[in-house]
Formats: C-alpha cells, sequence, structure tokens
C-alpha cells in the first residue's frame, strides 16, 4: 500500500521526512520515479513537494546568488530570462533534457537528487560552481555541487534531507557557454557522453575563467582542469581547442553499458567539445575582423 | 452424388494427394465428406465449400467444390 | 476515361479517428468485466532447461488467488503454433526461451496474481543455451526439436551460375548481419475472456486472426470450434507480433477451469521477452553484372535465427528466399536459406516478412556494383527491373501489373535525388561553421508479395447488411491495428454504392458475427478483403435488382440505392416498399488468385507492390552521429484508395525503417534480454524522424484489385532501411554491413579508415 501525500509547507515535508524519512520518498516531476518501480517497491509514502511554493521560483538572493528552486522545471529553467542572463549554461543544458513532456515535468532537484552521471543539468553546475541548498527539519547547509555527488545515484544528501534550491554565484563580463550531448536518437534520449562549457570572453580575443565538465564518462560528473588549462587565458585556436578535447579523452573514465561503449564516449566527449568550440573559434574571429571582410566570409 | 476434393498442406500430406473425387450418398454432410477422403476430423482441419468456410454439418450438393486446409500460413 | 468516384482516394476522416482522439475507443488492454479474476504467467526463469517438478502449492497459498494451473490442465493439446505445433501452451519436459509459459495464476486481483507466479516453484535442471545458429546447425549439437534444430530450408536454382559469374566485368561478394529487433506495438498482448450469453468461452484479445486463433484455442482446449468465441475488432498495434497467439490460449483456459472471466495486460517487459520477433539474419550475397550493366548473378545464402520455436519462421524464410533477386531480372540465380531453432527468443511475421532483411543485402550490392561500374545507382536498377512477363528470381513468370520501373523514374525525377550531388550539407543556417558534417543520399527498390502466396487458399469473405432505412452496415473479420483499414473498405463500398460515407458503418472482428475475411497481414486487406467488398456491392445491387423485378415489374438487372430510395430501370420506390422491416444481408468471398506452379509453402506470391525509396542523411564525423533529413517514397500501391491511409501507412513504415537501420536491436546474451523495455530498446521519436517526408504514388492498377488497388504496408518500410544504409555509404565513401549502425560504428570506421 503506498500512500500519496501533499503537504502544504516545507516545514511539514521535512518533519514528515525525519519522522519516516526511511519508507518515504519525494515525488517532484516524477520522470525518474516513476520509470523505477524497484524504488518505489520500497516507499510506503510518497510526499509531493512539486507544488510547494518554497521549492519555486527563480531570482536572484541580496546576497548576490542566482536561486533557482529544487521543483523548477527544465523548461521553465530553458525559458526564464534570469537564468539566461546569469546562467545561460544552465538554460542550454535544461533545454536538451528529455522531450517538451519530460522537461515540463521534471525538475532540477529531481535531477540532482536522482545522482545520474548522465543527468543533463549536473555539468552545467559544476561549470557555474553552483551550490546546492539542503534542509532539515531544524538545519540547512550549502553544499558545493563538486561535493555533492558520492557516485552513481548517491550524493551526501540524509534521509531527512531535502533539496530546497540551486544557488549560482552572479558573474560579470561577457561570457560564452554551451552544452553539448550525444545521445543513441535525439528526442527522449538519455546522454551518451556531455560537455558542457563556459568561458570569460575578452575584447582581446583571450578566454578565462575556462570550465569544462563532462557527463556520463564517470561515476559522477567530472571538471576537466587539463581542458581547462589548454584554454585558460589563450586566444582560442584550433589546437588548443583539439588540445583541450584531448584533455577531455584523457580524463574520462568511462564505461562499457548498453547505451554505448567506454571507446566511443572517450570518443564522444572530445569530439563534443570541438563541435561546441569550433563555432566559437569562427564566431571569435569574425568578431576580430573589421565588418566588412567578415561579413564577405559569411 | 459427386463432389471434389482439393487439399492443401498438412491436409494433402494426410490424404496423400492434392486432389480427390468423392462419391457420397445424397444429403451428405461435410462431415460425411471428411471420412470419405479417409481424413481423421480435427479442429484445425478447415473445409471450404464452394469458396466459403463450411460447418461439418454442412449439406453437400452434387457438383460441390470441398477445399481441405489448414490455417497454416501467414505473411 | 477515369471513372473513380471522388471518395476513392480522397484524404478522409477515419471512420475511429474522434473516438480514438476523445480516449472512447476501448482496445483490449482497457476491458475489465465485474468478477474477473487477474491472470499473470510464470514463464521461464532459464532459456534453456529441464523442468524437472513444479510446486504450485506456495502460490495457492497467497491470499487471493484463485487458481494455478499447469500442463495437466490443458486438456485438449498441448501444443500451438500457426505452422507447425512446437510450442507447448504449458511446459511439462522442457524450457527452450525465456519467454516460455510454465505456469498460470489466477487471482483476485493482479498483485495476488504477480505474487502467486512469483512463488511457483519450478525445479529445472540448466542446459546450456544454443544461441550460434551455425553452431545449432552443425551435426551433433543437442536438437531443441525431435527433427533437429534445422527447422526449415530451401535450396533454389536458376540458369548457370558459374558461367554467369564468368561473364561478370564486376562481382561483388559480401556478408551482412541484421539484427533482432522488436515490433514495439503501443499496446502489450492483453484481452478479457468469459463465457457469453450463449455460452461460448469468449476470448476478447488482441491478435491479427479471429478464426486462426480461435482454431488454436479449441485445439488446445479440446473444444469444438463453435463453442469458441474470438474477437478482436480494435488493437493497439501489431506489425505482425501479434500474429502468433500471445494471451488468448491462456486467457481461455483460465476462465474454462474457474468458470470466471478473466483479464491479462503484459508488462513491457513480459511482452519483449514473450512474443515474436523479427528474425536475426547472416547473409551472404555474391552478385556480378557485366560491362553494360546487366544483372547477370545473384547468389545470396540465408541463416535466419528462428529461436525456440516455427512460428511462422518457415514461410518468413520462404518470403526471404522469394525477394533474394529483388525486383530485377537475373538469369542465374542461387538460393539456399536455413532457418534454424536457436535458445535467443523466437522470431515470426514482422512487417515486411522476410523481405526486409533481404533487401537490406541486396540493395547494397546494387549500389556496390553500379559504383564499380560507374553507372548512376537508379539507372542501373532501372536498367534491370522486372517488368510484366518476365521471370522473377526463381524463375516463375511475372503476371501482375509490375510497377517497380515507374517507382525508379519516379524517384529520378523527385527533388531529392536531383539534389544528390550536392555535397556539402544544405540545411544548416550557416553552413561554414560545420565542415564535419557529411550529406549523402541512397536509393533502395524494392517488391514485396501480397497476400500469403500459394499453397493454402487466402480468400476473404464479407457481409454487407441493408437497412430499410438505406444505411448500411459492413461486416468484415479483419482487425482494424492501427492501419485504417476499416475507413478503406467503406470507401470502396461508398465508391461501389454510391452511398455516402456517413451512411455506412462497420462491424469487425468477431467470429459470432464477422464472416472469415482471412488475416490482417501481408499487405492483403485492402486487396483481398477490398476486394470482396467490392463484389459484396455488386451483389447487393443485383440482388435488389433481382427482387424489385419480382416486387415491381421492373426489368431485369441492378438496381441502385439513393438515400432511402430504390432507383432502376423501373423509377424510384422506397426501399421500404421492398424490404418492409427486413434487413436484407449477402455475403461475398474473393479468392486471391495464385501463381501457376507452387515452389514451397506460400511460394511464389502472384501479386506484388513495388517502391523506390530515396533518403538523405547528414553524418556527424565529430561524434558519429546519423540524422535522417529527407525521405522520399515513390510507392506502387496499386490504386490508392485512402490518401490519408496511404500516406500514413509510409509515413510509419519510414519511422519503422530508420529505426532498424540506426538504432533497433533486440541483444541477447546467453539467451537472456538486455534490452527489456523502451528505455534500453531504442525506437526512433518524431525528432528522429524527418520533417521533409514525401510520399509519391506511383499508381499502377492492378486489375484484380478493388479499383485496382494493391497493398501497401510492407513496402511502404521495407525499402527505407537500405536507402538509409546507401545514404551513409555516398556520405561518408564507408560501407556498413551490420545494422543497426550506431555512432560507436561510425567513428571506428571512419578511425580505420584513417589508419
Ligand atoms: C523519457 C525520459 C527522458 C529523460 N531524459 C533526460 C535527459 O535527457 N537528461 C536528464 O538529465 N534526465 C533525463 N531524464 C530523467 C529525469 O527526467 C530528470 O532526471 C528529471 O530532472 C527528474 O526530475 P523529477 O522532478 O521528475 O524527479 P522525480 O522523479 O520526482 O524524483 C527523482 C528522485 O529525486 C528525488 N527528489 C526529487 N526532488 C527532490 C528534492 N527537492 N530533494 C530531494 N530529493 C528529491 C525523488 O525522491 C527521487 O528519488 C529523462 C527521463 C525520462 C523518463
Amino acid at each position: 500500500m503506498l500512500n500519496f501525500l501533499r503537504l502544504s509547507s516545507l516545514a511539514d515535508v521535512s518533519e514528515m521526512l525525519w519522522a519516516d524519512g526511511p519508507v518515504s520518498a519525494l515525488i517532484a516531476g516524477g520522470t525518474d520515479l516513476l520509470v523505477r518501480p524497484e524504488r518505489l517497491a520500497s516507499a510506503r509514502i510518497l510526499i509531493d513537494i512539486s507544488n510547494l511554493t518554497e521549492l519555486g521560483g527563480i531570482g536572484v538572493t541580496p546576497d548576490g546568488d542566482l536561486r533557482i528552486g529544487a521543483a523548477v522545471t527544465h523548461q521553465e529553467i530553458a525559458d526564464d530570462d534570469t537564468v539566461r542572463r546569469h546562467a545561460h549554461l544552465l538554460a542550454q543544458a535544461c533545454a536538451q533534457v528529455g522531450s517538451v513532456q519530460i522537461r515540463n515535468r521534471g525538475t532540477l532537484g529531481g535531477n540532482l537528487a536522482n545522482a545520474s552521471p548522465a543527468g543533463d543539468s549536473i555539468p552545467a553546475l559544476l561549470c557555474l560552481e553552483a551550490r546546492v541548498a539542503l534542509v532539515a527539519r531544524e538545519r540547512g547547509r550549502a553544499v558545493p555541487i563538486n561535493e555533492f555527488f558520492v557516485g552513481p545515484a548517491k550524493t551526501v544528501m540524509q534521509v531527512d534531507e531535502l533539496i530546497e534550491s540551486v544557488r549560482i554565484p552572479l558573474r560579470r563580463g561577457r561570457w560564452v557557454s554551451f552544452f553539448e550531448k550525444a545521445g543513441q536518437r535525439k528526442g527522449m534520449c538519455c546522454s551518451k557522453a556531455s560537455v558542457a562549457f563556459l568561458a570569460q570572453r575578452h575584447g582581446d580575443r583571450r578566454l578565462t575563467g575556462v570550465r569544462v565538465a563532462l557527463g556520463a564518462v564517470a561515476p559522477t560528473a567530472i571538471r576537466v582542469p587539463a581542458a581547462e588549462a589548454a584554454l585558460e587565458g589563450q586566444v582560442l585556436t584550433l589546437e588548443r581547442a583539439r588540445a583541450a578535447a584531448e584533455a577531455c579523452r584523457e580524463a574520462a573514465r568511462a564505461i562499457d553499458d548498453i547505451r554505448s561503449t567506454r571507446d566511443y564516449r572517450r570518443e564522444a566527449v572530445s569530439a563534443l567539445l570541438l563541435q561546441g568550440l569550433l563555432p566559437l573559434y569562427d564566431r571569435m574571429r569574425a568578431l576580430a575582423r573589421p565588418r566588412r571582410r567578415s561579413r564577405r566570409r559569411r | 452424388m459427386k463432389v471434389t476434393v482439393e487439399l492443401f498442406g498438412p491436409q494433402r500430406e494426410r490424404a496423400g494427394q492434392g486432389r480427390l473425387v468423392l462419391e457420397l450418398p445424397a444429403g451428405a454432410t461435410v462431415a460425411d465428406a471428411i471420412r470419405g477422403a479417409g481424413l481423421v476430423d480435427r479442429v484445425d482441419l478447415w473445409v471450404l465449400v464452394d469458396g466459403r468456410r463450411a460447418t461439418r454439418d454442412s449439406a453437400l450438393a452434387d457438383g460441390a467444390r470441398l477445399t481441405f486446409f489448414s490455417p497454416v500460413g501467414g505473411g | 476515361m477515369d471513372k473513380t468516384p471522388s471518395v476513392v482516394g480522397a484524404r478522409v476522416k477515419r471512420i475511429d479517428a474522434e473516438d480514438k482522439v476523445a480516449g472512447r475507443t476501448l482496445y483490449p488492454s482497457d476491458k475489465t468485466l465485474p468478477g474477473m479474476l487477474w491472470v499473470e504467467v510464470v514463464r521461464a526463469a532459464h532459456p534453456h532447461a529441464r523442468i524437472r517438478e513444479i510446486d504450485v502449492k506456495p502460490a495457492l497459498e497467497v491470499p487471493g488467488v484463485v487458481r494455478v494451473l499447469t500442463h495437466r490442465d490443458v486438456p485438449g493439446e498441448n501444443a500451438f503454433g500457426i505452422q507447425i505445433q512446437d510450442m507447448p501452451v504449458l511446459c511439462f519436459d522442457r524450457v527452450r526461451y525465456l519467454g516460455d509459459a510454465v505456469a498460470l495464476v489466477g487471482a483476485e486481483t493482479r498483485q495476488a496474481a504477480r505474487e502467486g507466479a512469483r512463488r511457483v516453484r519450478v525445479d529445472y535442471e540448466v542446459l546450456e543455451p544454443i544461441t550460434d545458429p551455425e553452431a545449432a546447425m552443425a551435426p551433433g549439437a543437442v536438437a531443441l526439436h525431435p527433427k533437429g534444430n534445422i527447422m526449415h530450408q530451401g535450396h533454389f536454382e536458376k540458369g548457370d551460375l558459374a558461367a554467369g559469374f564468368a561473364c561478370c566485368a564486376v562481382i561483388v561478394e559480401n556478408d551482412y548481419s541484421v539484427p533482432m529487433i522488436d515490433h514495439a506495438f503501443l499496446e502489450t498482448e492483453a484481452g478479457i475472456s468469459y463465457y457469453d450469453e450463449h455460452g461460448r468461452l469468449t476470448v476478447d484479445a488482441c491478435g491479427q486472426y479471429i478464426y486462426r486463433d480461435q482454431t488454436q484455442i479449441a485445439r488446445a482446449l479440446g473444444l469444438p470450434l463453435h463453442q469458441v468465441r474470438v474477437m478482436a475488432p480494435i488493437v493497439g498495434g501489431a506489425f505482425g507480433g501479434k500474429d502468433e497467439v500471445t494471451v488468448q490460449i491462456h486467457l481461455a483456459l483460465m476462465t474454462f477451469h474457474t468458470q470466471r472471466p478473466c483479464r491479462m495486460v503484459a508488462t513491457r517487459e513480459e511482452s519483449i521477452v514473450s512474443h515474436t520477433k523479427r528474425h536475426p539474419v547472416k547473409m551472404s550475397y555474391k552478385t556480378g553484372a557485366d560491362r553494360q550493366g546487366n544483372l547477370l548473378c545473384v547468389q545470396a545464402r540465408f541463416v535466419a535465427d528462428t529461436g525456440a520455436y516455427a512460428s511462422l519462421g518457415g514461410p518468413v524464410l520462404n518470403v526471404m528466399m522469394e525477394h533474394a533477386a529483388g525486383p530485377y531480372r537475373v538469369p542465374n540465380v542461387k538460393v539456399d536459406g536455413y532457418a534454424v531453432y536457436t535458445n535467443n527468443g523466437f522470431s515470426g511475421a514482422f512487417r515486411g516478412f522476410g523481405c526486409t532483411q533481404a533487401c537490406v543485402g541486396l540493395e547494397s550490392q546494387m549500389d556496390l556494383m553500379a559504383a564499380a561500374l560507374r553507372l548512376d545507382p537508379l539507372k542501373f536498377r532501372e536498367q534491370n527491373v522486372l517488368h510484366k512477363g518476365d521471370l522473377a528470381g526463381l524463375g516463375y513468370p511475372m503476371t501482375c501489373e509490375v510497377g517497380a520501373g515507374r517507382t525508379v523514374r519516379s524517384a529520378q525525377r523527385g527533388a531529392l535525388y536531383r539534389s544528390r550531388r550536392r555535397r556539402a550539407p544544405a540545411k544548416p543556417a550557416t553552413p561554414s561553421l560545420k565542415p564535419y558534417l557529411r550529406r549523402g543520399v541512397g536509393v533502395a527498390t524494392q517488391m514485396q508479395g501480397l497476400g500469403l502466396g500459394i499453397g493454402i487458399p487466402d480468400y476473404a469473405e464479407v457481409g454487407l447488411d441493408l437497412r430499410p432505412d438505406g444505411t448500411l452496415q459492413l461486416r468484415a473479420g479483419t482487425n482494424e491495428i492501427g492501419q485504417g483499414a476499416y475507413t478503406a473498405y467503406l470507401q470502396i463500398l461508398s465508391g461501389r454504392l454510391g452511398v455516402p460515407l456517413s451512411r455506412l458503418s462497420m462491424v469487425g472482428a468477431d467470429t459470432a458475427l464477422t464472416p472469415d475475411s482471412g488475416t490482417t497481414t501481408a499487405s492483403r486487406t485492402i486487396f483481398a478483403v477490398g476486394k470482396a467488398v467490392e463484389l459484396a456491392a455488386e451483389k447487393l445491387e443485383r440482388v435488389l435488382g433481382e427482387r424489385a423485378e419480382r416486387a415491381f415489374g421492373w426489368a431485369p438487372g441492378p438496381a441502385r440505392l439513393q438515400g432511402d430510395q430504390l432507383a432502376g430501370s423501373g423509377g424510384r420506390r422506397p426501399l421500404r416498399e421492398l424490404l418492409g422491416d427486413e434487413e436484407l444481408s449477402v455475403q461475398a468471398v474473393f479468392h486471391v488468385p495464385v501463381a501457376e506452379r507452387e515452389m514451397g509453402d506460400g511460394l511464389p506470391h502472384r501479386f506484388y507492390s513495388f517502391g523506390t525509396h530515396v533518403a538523405e542523411v547528414e553524418v556527424n564525423t565529430l561524434t558519429g552521429e546519423i540524422a535522417v533529413t529527407a525521405v522520399e517514397a515513390h510507392l506502387d500501391g496499386g490504386k490508392v484508395i485512402s490518401r490519408t491511409g496511404f500516406e500514413g501507412q509510409s509515413e510509419g513504415g519510414i519511422a519503422q525503417g530508420i529505426g532498424y537501420a540506426l538504432m533497433e536491436e533486440v541483444r541477447l546474451e546467453g539467451g537472456r534480454f538486455l534490452t527489456t523495455n523502451f528505455h534500453t530498446y531504442v525506437i526512433p521519436t518524431s525528432l528522429d524522424v524527418p520533417e521533409d517526408l514525401r510520399t509519391v504514388p506511383v499508381e499502377v492498377r492492378e486489375p484484380e484489385g478493388p479499383y485496382g488497388a494493391k497493398g501497401i504496408s510492407e513496402t511502404a518500410m521495407v525499402g527505407v532501411t537500405p536507402a538509409v544504409l546507401n545514404a551513409i555509404a555516398d556520405a561518408l565513401g564507408v560501407r556498413f554491413f551490420r545494422l543497426p549502425v550506431r555512432a560507436e560504428d561510425v567513428l571506428a570506421a571512419l578511425q580505420e579508415k584513417k589508419t
């Protein structure tokens, strides 16, 4: 027998979790939970948190963070102007989750709590150096995203904790970013490999603050310091792009599974980084040229 | 009366030939024709009489064309 | 002059559209009955094992479990199978694949039934699974069935192959491998069973041929046919996957023993494990042509893994061999085929029915030969296509209308093929930014036999009831599986009688109500049932004329319906004056004409549809991903009856063909399934199907069909896969011989090419 509960406040949910944590499961969009009956099997209480106002909303906090509520859906993130302004990379990643239906239901909190190595928001949040705000009955803490995941489907969350929001530090300057994924098909598809990229672009065409993160090629999403170093403080050239791509290949600790192979995933992260960097390279070269010439070169 | 029987697939194998002419008493039915052909009646022996599915008690007329087969094909 | 009435060939709204869109249509999985039991199947725990003992007691202890059935409870023959009854209803001594049913649990709730099924204890002696068909064929292999592991084989020879190859300027020889794939119908196997008001054991469950299912049920239960009623008017997809019996006998058996209504609905996992699949096939093709581009030789060998049981594996192999040389004139042909038992699931009917696999091999060979001869791929095909009167691959004459050449010429004129030499991707707005994309265009031409072929009678009977108010009801025994045939039947009826669609209705697939219209398979229903509809309409007018002659003294001749009036030589009279309050019913049967000479079960066909597909792909050479960006289908299905249905079949076929080419594969390891749901068994989504789809009807009328129509449902899919393969080869200069072609394969091949 499974009980479905919808509570009116976060405090009530916390109370429930504190009392019944081991036998209760949170459900937000349900897009992960409902397709995994084995996880539902152990639960006796299903607590719906999708309606909690405390877990909704997107805004800038007084201490200068972009705050995205845990129950905000991928589609809301992809469409939101504030996110696009301050954390465009996350909007880019969320826009590529699943399909329209999945994006309309699936939430950011669910994506993180699910802790799939292939979760698409995660590489983006790694680049954006986000923090995960957790709450329990009488305590709260903010865990840096790179410390949040312990392994596939494992996080540092305690049974009575839940994700309240994600906090992303605001940035100044002009930033470029992309999220690229490879899957078995175009829609409704779990990433075989993904790459998130973020960097600050300067007038002299140098890139700084370069962040590169990979999904689906290690037990958790990973940053690739060697790829970042290959580009940091430099003007983007094809050789540097290739060196960074090579570093991604090296960093990938992928496995063979039903969706793909270790070799392909290693190849794919390098390819995806290049695929994202090539247009950037073109764009930056075009920017550096006088308008007229650049137009003739298309 | 005389009826002709065309046989297909397993029925042809069982009867050992593809065409039979049977001499049956007036008022004979499909069941009689099956016996007349020396076949054991089975539920998967289908019979057409003049091209249409018939039941075991369908009465036969002189000159009737019977078809014995089993639904063993597809596509 | 074309006198086709406008309703024929038109885009009409499907008669089932509104109910389906509104969710009112009840599919077999939606149906429930008061007091029913849920039935769950205990399936084999091993792909190959001997059963030592079955202990049902623990299951009976589960609260809510009412009955557990084993092989001891099968009152008739404990065997089924369309062609050979080699499959136990409930296994007794041995299990041969993971879908094998060992016991049935009937319970008050689904949970109890599941729990009961978990508790049935089966003691197995585990045996080594046989998973390699070549090894299974080898002498000394453990036999899965009494007659050995070669379930069926065929050998055909025409001309003189050695002499033919000696005259060839190019000879191309390759091995191909195509995977096992699943039909991925939306509705899993489901249905209900009960005793109807006449005491008939009734099964209302998904299927593709109610009359054959009725026989299979009756045989297993030891009942006479008239005590079994089967219905299945609306089915949530099948593609051949519900041709063999699935839940029907199990449902009937539980109702028989408990006297209670029963219900079954398979989970997706159970469905994928248990129903038939498309045969995985290893093929070898050696083909040759002379310098002028005349195809001289086709030599093919097929080893089809038919899995644990026969089902339609024999006829599938036959059709594969029949189509080994495709729609081409080839003087020297040798074909050898084997369908082999293994413990890899079990395979049977699937859209294309063997033709699909052969076409992948042959159409790849056609492109390779054209390239070696420096000929345009379509010109090469056009030069070699069959014409009416030519001898087909296996040596029998083509006596039907043959539109193969016209589909090729239609494709040549099409925009997609003419754009072929444009190398760079045309679509992206900023082409210079994506130098790593490669574009390619590929073609494939194909023919597909219609109906059951020669060997058993292929007929369709329908009933037509005229009510005194002038409305009509058509009764046909085929199923509505989503293809839209019921609408097309009524279009034919409307066309022939001149009665608007709004006055026509349809009763489908119920052995108690509808005549035997044959199988809902083999691209046959428009052709065979549609023709019977035409005959019924003619007969009705004839009978009306005769009765009007007697009743009103009209001159002899057919009478026509005009609303609720009857029109004839004597003017117009209200229909009611003739019929009173009675309905007038007529029946008509059409027998599909067959070839002159039989060459094997179902071999050959007399009628074929033809098609040429053109596909465009974009291959990402960085990630290896392949996108199909456009497809044109030039299809000869004779006269198009329903334009909407025709395009629907084509577009669905394109999606399915893309799936076969690029992503679908049922993966097994040691006889165990690795891909048991749509999470791991990946099929195309709407985003994987190009927006740029064009279906061009090439209407070569077949005089034997209704209005000159033939079927299209398989031709619409079969050519798509090789066209995509050929497009990939065109894009990359690298050819793939194994399906599906995944990004992994593309990158590996590109790397190999580099080194
Ligand atoms: C067809 C399909 C396609 C998909 N494609 C993608 C894809 O492309 N990329 C991708 O990344 N994912 C994909 N997913 C996975 C899924 O949609 C995402 O992970 C989504 O973000 C999950 O969010 P949810 O709200 O639906 O989670 P739910 O299913 O509601 O919950 C998932 C888990 O998170 C827990 N949880 C939820 N909210 C919280 C919270 N606030 N605090 C603590 N725990 C919480 C739940 O208890 C549960 O264990 C796909 C899923 C499907 C079914």
